[in-house]
Parts: C-alpha cells; sequence; structure tokens
C-alpha cells in the first residue's frame, strides 16, 4: 500500500517512483473493472447529430466537461470523501454522497455512476482491507449512501493510500480515457488522435485536480445544462451502443 | 448483501438464435414453476429486451415487465461479460436484493465471437449457442465459447440442408472437441425443438434438481 504524495515525496529522489504510483497505475488502467467503458456521457448522440464530429471537437468538449463539471462537481466530491475517510468521520462521507448524487440529474448517468461506484468499492474491498472502506460499504448496503462514483473512488483511493490529488487525477483521467475510447469506438477518431487528445488535455486535468482539492464540498458546482440535455434525449435512444 | 439466485450466460454469435432460445425456454421454465428474470445485453440496439418484454412479459405474463432489463455494452459485448462486468453484476444484485423469490436470471451476452466467455462471478452455467449456417465447420473450429461451455446448443438445424451442413460432422466435431461427458442439444428453437432438452439440462445441472422456491415453500414434490 501506498502512502501520501507529500510523504512519497520526502521518501525518493528526483525521478523516484512514488509509493503510491502501482496503486494509482491500477485502479486508473482500463482493465479496472468500473463498468464505465459502456458510457459515452452523451458523445454517442452528439456525434450523431454532427455537434462534435473530430479530435478538436472532442478535446472541445473534454475539456469544457472538466471545467464546469467533472473538475468542479466530482473531484470536489472525491476530495471530501477523501478527507472525510482520512478522519474516518462517517457522516460527512454520507453527505458528500448525497451531495454527489444529487448532482448528477440524468438518471441513467446517475445510476450508472452508482452502479459502477459500488463495483469499485466491491472490487478494491476484495484486494484491500480498510475499515473505512468497510464502513462506507455498510453505509451503501443499509441505503444511507448510493456509492456514486466519485465519493467511491475517493474511499478507496484513500484506502489503497494514493495521494489526494492523485486521486483527482485518477478521476480526470478515468473521464478523459472514456471520453476518447467511446470516440474511438464510434469511428470518430483513430487511435494516434485519441492519445493527442490525452496528451493535449494533461495540463487541463493537472489544474483541475489542483484546484478542485482544497475545496469544500459547499463549493461544488457544475453548469453544463446542453450536454445533460442530449444525456436524456439519448436516453431514449432506440438504437444505441452506449448506456449515455 | 442478498442471496445469490442462480445465473445461466448465454453467449454466441450475432443471428445464432440466443434471444430465440431465451424466448422459448422461459416458458417452458416457467411452465414447471420456475421464476426468471432476463438481462439482455445488445450490442447497438434494445431491440431484444423489448421484444423479450413484449412477448413473455406483456402478452404472456410469464414474468413481471421490470424483470426483462436491456443493457448497452459500450460497444464490447465481451467485456460487458467477461472483462468488466461491473453494469451486469449491479444490475443482478439490484435485481437479487428485490426479488429473492426468483429462481434463476438469465444473461444474454450481446452477439460476438467464439471466443466468448462469461465471468464466473457473473454467471454460472454457460450455454453458447451456433447455428448451422455458419457453417458445419463449427464447432470443428474450436473458440472458447464452444469448448469452455457447460451446454453447446447447435441452433437452426432445419436449414442444415439448405446451407450445406451435416448435422452428423457436427455431431461427431462436438463430442470430439468437448469431450462425451459435455452436453450439446441440436434444436430448431422456432419450432420448440430440443427446447425441453435445454430446460431439463438447466434445471438438472444448474439447480441440480431443485423444485421451484414457490414450490419448495409450499411443500411440494421436487421438479425433474
Amino acid at each position: 500500500m501506498g502512502t501520501s504524495d507529500a510523504e512519497a515525496a520526502a521518501g525518493g529522489g528526483p525521478g523516484a517512483c512514488a509509493p503510491d504510483d502501482l496503486d494509482a497505475l491500477q485502479i486508473s488502467d482500463s482493465l479496472f473493472p468500473t463498468g464505465m467503458f459502456a458510457s459515452s456521457g452523451g458523445l454517442e448522440l452528439m456525434f450523431a447529430r454532427g455537434m462534435v464530429t473530430g479530435a478538436s471537437d472532442l478535446s472541445a468538449l473534454c475539456r469544457d466537461l472538466i471545467t464546469h463539471q467533472v473538475g468542479v462537481a466530482d473531484c470536489v466530491a472525491l476530495a471530501n470523501a477523501y478527507d472525510a475517510a482520512s478522519h474516518e468521520d462517517t457522516d460527512s462521507i454520507e453527505g458528500v454522497d448525497a451531495a454527489c448524487c444529487s448532482a448528477k440529474t440524468v438518471r441513467e448517468a446517475r445510476d450508472a455512476y452508482v452502479r459502477s461506484g459500488v463495483q469499485l468499492c466491491r472490487c478494491v474491498a476484495g484486494f484491500c482491507g480498510d475499515a473505512r472502506l468497510a464502513r462506507y460499504m455498510e453505509c451503501i448496503d443499509d441505503g444511507r449512501a448510493s456509492g456514486v462514483y466519485p465519493v467511491a473512488l475517493g474511499v478507496c483511493c484513500r484506502a489503497l493510500g494514493i495521494g489526494k490529488e492523485k486521486a483527482a487525477l485518477i478521476m480526470l483521467y478515468g473521464f478523459v480515457s472514456n471520453m476518447v475510447g467511446a470516440a474511438l469506438r464510434l469511428g470518430m477518431i483513430h487511435h494516434f488522435e485519441a492519445q493527442g487528445i490525452i496528451h493535449e488535455l494533461k495540463p487541463v486535468m493537472r489544474e483541475a485536480a489542483a484546484s478542485s482539492v482544497a475545496k469544500d464540498v459547499s463549493e461544488m458546482w457544475q453548469f453544463c445544462p446542453h450536454a445533460e440535455a442530449l444525456q436524456m434525449a439519448h436516453a431514449r435512444t432506440d438504437a444505441k451502443m452506449f448506456i449515455t | 448483501m442478498a442471496e445469490r439466485i442462480p445465473r445461466i450466460g448465454i453467449g454466441g454469435p450475432v443471428g445464432s438464435g440466443k434471444s430465440m432460445l431465451i424466448e422459448r425456454v422461459v416458458p417452458v421454465l416457467a411452465g414447471r414453476g420456475y421464476s426468471v428474470s432476463i438481462i439482455s445485453n445488445d450490442v447497438i440496439s434494445k431491440e431484444d429486451a423489448d421484444r423479450m418484454r413484449a412477448n413473455l412479459a406483456t402478452e404472456r405474463g410469464l414474468l413481471p415487465e421490470n424483470l426483462v432489463v436491456g443493457l448497452a455494452t459500450g460497444g464490447c459485448p465481451h467485456t460487458a461479460v467477461r472483462e468488466d462486468p461491473s453494469m451486469n453484476i449491479s444490475v443482478i444484485e439490484e435485481i437479487e436484493r428485490e426479488h429473492p423469490e426468483l429462481d434463476l436470471i438469465i444473461i444474454e451476452s450481446g452477439g460476438d465471437n467464439i471466443t466468448t466467455t462469461f465471468s464466473p462471478l457473473l454467471a454460472d452455467y454457460f450455454i453458447y449457442i451456433v447455428d448451422v449456417a455458419g457453417g458445419d465447420k463449427y464447432p470443428r473450429k474450436g473458440g472458447l465459447g464452444i469448448t469452455s461451455c457447460d451446454l453447446l446448443v447447435i441452433n437452426k438445424t432445419d436449414l442444415a440442408p439448405m446451407v450445406g451442413a451435416d448435422l452428423e460432422v457436427m455431431r461427431s466435431d462436438a463430442l470430439r472437441i468437448r469431450g462425451a461427458e459435455k452436453p450439446f442439444v441440436f434444436a430448431n428453437c422456432m419450432a420448440d425443438q430440443g427446447v425441453p432438452e435445454v430446460a431439463d439440462l438447466i434445471v438438472r445441472n444448474l439447480l441440480f434438481g431443485a423444485p421451484p422456491k414457490s414450490r419448495a415453500k409450499n411443500g411440494g414434490e421436487v421438479q425433474r
């Protein structure tokens, strides 16, 4: 198990690996089972309607969604859940869980986020015994928490000893990787463009992670009504590859 | 967590008859008193789930409409049942929590290639279905789906003369590739041929002859 970023930095010289690096790689790997691969965040419908047609459009969309939703809402929820887990404050975790879940206004997206979060917890608990994670899972089983993905990821990263900011980066990287993966499967971009988009968005992800980790849950916000309306329309589509 | 309900995974190539097998075997199981839920993983539409819901639930009342669930797979049907079955497992856990009275949950994979397998955490019993129109090279060609499944169903046998498929070749190849102890069934699901045999094998090899929960509760006889 790893330690915090600060502890990691103190333990190694320039270029040294941090103890939590492998934990972060494992949980951010597309092989890690969360079911997120089945969602496109509304991209499928945006592509079908010609609203997002190529690499530059997709990059801009990801940037917008990070700065208006994932970075300012999901990452803030993750960071607060992480802190609450650190303090073994189950009540606060429940509060963050409720706030985060209520911000997911599209039912299909909310269901998918909750299902992914619950399965993430089950998987991590299977190989990492952690009392904080166990208590959060009790809350989920009791119906006191939903298990929504950002909160689950925060608690799981704390259980694995992954640093808080790195945990936010995992959230953001997962979002971008998922969107790019969906675009690949839709035939919107090719595989070199996919990696180019991820590289191009690294500064946006770093900035979002850094600015989210110090914010209180009361500072969570999001504003992307057009994307949410399209996700709702996507949910009513008969022929589709993705859940959202 | 709720008690685990026995689960069947059904996989096979596109158009091999996965949905039709479900539509035909569920009435047989229901007729024997077994309560079933269906999760249909579809690659591009929810048409199969909608049709099964209309046919089995709405029209015939064999199960509640909300127990036929369609799932999108993000274009990766094998991932959804093997590498990352999270969405399927999550939906199943919800069903298990809300419907402990069920005897069986059937999970239909999206149409895929012959290497499809189910995660053992997702399915307890794996049925793989091919059709003769794919050529009598199957099951000789092998592939994990064909070789590892608990039950191989070779469907659309009525088409064999029209597509030049030799059923005897398929029979001997199935025995050779899978071993004599692993069952296979020739079926024409559209005509219900082979379907009762599939139901028999499910009850015997997955449920180990257990009676329907509703009947067991009432002290009824064991179904075989």
